[in-house]
């Protein structure tokens, strides 16, 4: 608030930058500050201010209890993204954390106020960039609500076919780094083949492996290729295999249980109050996902089950991953065989982009053209909050429409962000190597957290 | 000196250099074909000599060469202490590469009345040697490590040496129950023991006699030489290279070579104190010299199949996809490699002719002796370094404390436990 606003708290102990680097001048989120301009920062700062109050309030001091600071990240081996955490050892015992973020932050919502709604799609890809497809449907879900528009049948399976696999792809990339950061790397290998696959098949699909920008407000850009059934099938089948032989290497491994179970445990209670979303909420017992507290996307009439843990470790988030993917692989199935034919987006052509056909051939459909694409699709003027079951939690944007084709204000409301919050908080009192373990294990993706 | 002994130490000395040090490429090669294959990869295949890949082997070359010729960079932040800083990783590699040295490659030798052994070093104590100067390795990493001035690099060498400390108990109360058992602390005899039965049809190895000894020594042994599961001390996740994290070029080429040796000598110790170490199992040295024209005539069968087996094998995976224009020189090199191996295969037969159907003399016999026992020797030792290999790319990482608790909670204990029930029956067998 402070940081891109410039709004002032009274009272308030250390109100400092969190996403922007703190030499700089200005608050980029309001309408005053030019989006073209940028600026050169170079201080690294130590963290001291922050560290210092906590260690007080811990009774804890550096020269009578002999701690010693030590920086992880931002360049680290095992931190997923840029982060830091500044921590305070005794010996390998961590006993205060401070965190710092905004080394990815590249001012999406900046961005999003001077572009139009399908142009902010491809931004979104970059949200969230394991998992990017499910970025794009939560945005254009969002904005086609409050449109008031519904997707025809094959889009919204096709919808939920992308959105699985992403979960799919984005809980292989946490499972293989938290293993890796195990030693176990192997695991690596075993889970990121099938990854290997997947990319191919989305690259024939959209044309990208990683950031596909392929969803668009009231649809998608194209139908599915011809024969993508059949490789789907081969990527859920090495998938599959993949999953399954790294969990015969790690499941019953005793020194993998010893290294994660007990590690970090965060009750349910704990877990709502900071705010937490997703598989590390489920992790801690609370049995709360969006696919079936507010079905949307036909999620209430396929058969899948909610996958919870019970005590909050590191063990159980790495678990409710790997029963996660078998669940989306169950529902990927399910829509393979229940998907109709038909058009994948709304005919309405306010918002979908006519054929080529239409547009090279009639002036109608180049006028139609023109104004979609320059203008953007326009919105109702309101405010509304969107949001679904992303891979890592409730990925939800706040819209704040003018009635034009460019949104006034988008907010996201990122799940890592809240994870990483919590971050210092729950690595006090373990050890360096469990704080690790913990870091991979919450799934912070810093393109998400920092925006 | 006698010219037999004086040829027989240096051919010893230059023995146990190559094996050290020669094993070192290969090593390296092993451990990344190895990860490959484990990992439904291929591992290195590309590097080559004017076409020449020897299924990667020429990679562990290109390595040596890159770290050599690499900008040797110290790190400005290091002020006091450079000369021990860059004396540090010497002290690991020297202590690594002595503690090799008392390892026998084969059986003693009797020229002329005197008693020659195959050891670098032909000392009677190998045993000791080994934990004495094995151990002397932790220095070069605590120096290097507490110079660096970085707070990485002391996380790993404060892990280092508790953990080297900690692992050093149960080594040495393993050491000790086999001590008991063998009755000796030289490995010769050691070997020799291992040559009886055990219940009319086991051979009488360590591993069958001892089997808590060669567990608990071997967990130790893993812990020393700092490989996975017990590889905290640089644990890439959490501490960047631990006490390596500051050295670059020459001077980490030197613990990464010192890593390797360790490993090699922890493999040669575990097998021959357990495993047999060069002898074949029911074969005494005795036995095999009477009975070598036998064995040389098995050996005449054998060898060509061996050798077929090889070169089928080794033409059908020296290939590319069929359609690629260019084979990067694969076929040549198959080609040439079957005719260097044929052109082996028949002077070795001719060897063995000679050994199974002409008279040799007592010598001759003794030297094919003793080059079988070493061409043993070092099958054994290569496939316990696969062991040591494939348990690193298959287990996680131990966290610190576990590694503490399980040295000093249940293998010390357990030590203890080995060597009292080691004693019991010895002296219930005795009497």
């Amino acid at each position: 608030m402070f940081d891109q606003f410039g709004l002032r708290f009274s009272g308030h102990p250390n109100l400092k930058r969190v996403l922007n680097h703190e030499e700089f001048i200005g608050h980029p989120l309001r309408k005053d500050y030019a989006i073209t301009k940028g600026q050169y920062c170079t201080q690294t700062q130590d963290l001291m201010d922050e560290m210092a109050p906590l260690l007080t309030c811990k009774h804890l001091d550096m020269e009578r209890d002999n701690l010693m600071l030590l920086n992880l990240g931002p360049s680290h081996p095992a931190s997923h993204g840029t982060l830091r955490t500044l921590v305070a050892l005794d010996g390998e015992e961590i006993k205060a954390g401070v965190s710092e973020i905004g080394y990815l932050h590249r001012g999406f919502e900046k961005s999003c106020e001077n572009h139009t709604y399908n142009q902010i799609v491809p931004y979104t890809d970059r949200l969230n960039y394991c998992s990017a497809l499910m970025n794009n449907i939560g945005f254009c879900k969002a904005v086609e609500e409050m449109m008031g528009i519904k997707l025809p049948d094959r889009g919204i399976f096709i919808r939920v076919i992308l959105s699985e696999l992403s979960r799919i792809i984005d809980h292989l990339v946490c499972l293989a780094a938290g293993l890796l950061d195990m030693g176990a790397q192997t695991n690596y290998w075993y889970l990121f083949n099938p990854r290997g696959l997947a990319y191919d098949f989305l690259s024939r699909l959209t044309g990208a492996r990683l950031t596909n920008s392929f969803m668009r407000i009231g649809g998608m850009a194209h139908d599915l290729h011809a024969g993508w059934e059949a490789e789907l099938e081969s990527v859920l089948r090495s998938v599959e295999s993949g999953v399954d032989e790294s969990l015969r290497m790690s499941e019953h491994n005793r020194i993998f249980i010893d290294r994660t179970q007990n590690v970090s445990c965060v009750s349910g209670e704990r877990a709502v109050n900071m705010g937490w979303s997703g598989p590390n909420l489920r992790a801690c017992g609370v049995a709360y996902d969006l696919r079936f507290a507010a079905p949307y996307d036909y999620y209430d009439t396929f058969d899948f089950s909610m996958v919870v843990g019970s005590s909050g470790d590191t063990y159980d988030r790495l678990m409710v991953r790997f029963e996660e993917i078998k669940e989306s692989l169950s529902i990927i199935r399910q829509a393979i065989k229940r998907i109709p034919q038909g058009a994948v987006s709304v005919a309405d052509h306010a918002v979908t982009l006519p054929s080529k056909s239409a547009v090279y051939g009639t002036i109608e459909g180049a006028m139609n053209q023109f104004k979609l694409i320059f203008e953007g699709v326009k919105v109702p003027k309101g405010t509304h909050y969107g949001a679904t079951e992303a891979a890592n939690g409730e990925l939800g944007f706040t819209i704040i429409s003018d009635g034009s084709g460019t949104p006034y204000r988008v907010k996201v409301r990122a799940p890592s962000f809240i994870h990483m919050a919590s971050y210092p908080k729950i690595i006090e009192g373990s050890q360096i190597g469990d704080a690790i373990l913990t870091l991979g294990s919450l799934n912070i993706i810093a393109g998400e957290m920092d925006r | 000196m006698s010219t037999a002994a004086l040829i027989v130490t240096l051919g010893s000395v230059v023995l146990a250099a190559l094996l050290a040090l020669m094993m070192i490429p290969v090593l390296v090669w092993l451990e990344r074909r190895i990860a490959g294959l484990i990992q439904d990869r291929v591992g290195p295949n590309r590097t080559n000599i004017m076409g020449f890949r020897l299924g990667g082997v020429i990679q562990s070359f290109a390595d040596v060469i890159k770290l050599v010729f690499k900008e040797e960079y110290y790190p400005g932040h290091i002020q006091t202490g450079r000369a021990l800083y860059i004396l540090a990783p010497a002290i690991t590699f020297s202590a690594a590469l002595l503690a090799f040295m008392t390892i026998p490659f084969a059986d003693t030798l009797h020229v002329s009345g005197e008693a020659l052994r195959i050891q670098a070093l032909p000392v009677d104590y190998g045993i000791l040697w080994y934990l004495a100067i094995g151990a002397l390795g932790i220095i070069g990493v605590l120096f290097g490590g507490w110079l660096s001035h970085n707070k990485y690099a002391l996380l790993g060498t404060q892990r280092a040496g508790s953990m080297g400390l900690s692992y050093e108990l149960p080594l040495g109360l393993a050491v000790v129950s086999m001590l008991l058992t063998y009755n000796t602390i030289d490995f010769n005899a050691m070997v020799a023991w291992q040559t009886q039965t055990v219940l009319g049809f086991l051979p009488a190895w360590g591993v069958v006699v001892q089997p808590l000894a060669f567990i608990l020594f071997s967990v130790a042994l893993f812990a020393e030489t700092n490989r996975a599961p017990f590889n905290v001390v640089e644990g890439e996740s959490e501490i960047v290279s631990g006490h390596m994290t500051e050295f670059s070029a020459m001077k980490f080429a030197l613990y990464f070579m010192g890593e390797y040796i360790a490993m090699n000598s922890a493999a040669a110790v575990i097998i021959t104190m357990f495993f047999g170490g060069y002898q074949l199992p029911y074969l005494s040295s005795a036995e095999l010299i009477e009975s070598f024209g036998t064995f040389s005539l098995a050996l005449m069968v054998i060898t060509p199949l061996i050798i077929y087996a090889f070169i089928r094998w080794m033409r059908r995976n020296n290939d590319v996809r069929s359609t690629l224009s260019h084979d990067g020189g694969r076929r040549f090199e198959a080609r040439v490699l079957t005719i260097v191996l044929l052109i082996k295969l028949v002077v070795l037969e001719l060897i063995f002719a000679y050994f199974a159907f002409a008279q040799p003399s007592a010598l001759q016999t003794q030297i094919a002796v003793a080059v079988v026992q070493i061409a043993v020797f070092i099958v054994k030792l290569m496939l316990f370094n696969i062991f040591f290999i494939v348990v690193r790319w298959t287990l996680p990482r131990f966290r610190f404390d576990q590694v503490q608790r399980l040295g000093w909670y249940y293998l010390l204990p357990l030590g203890l436990l080995n060597i009292f029930i080691t004693a019991i029956v010895i002296v219930g067998v005795g009497s």
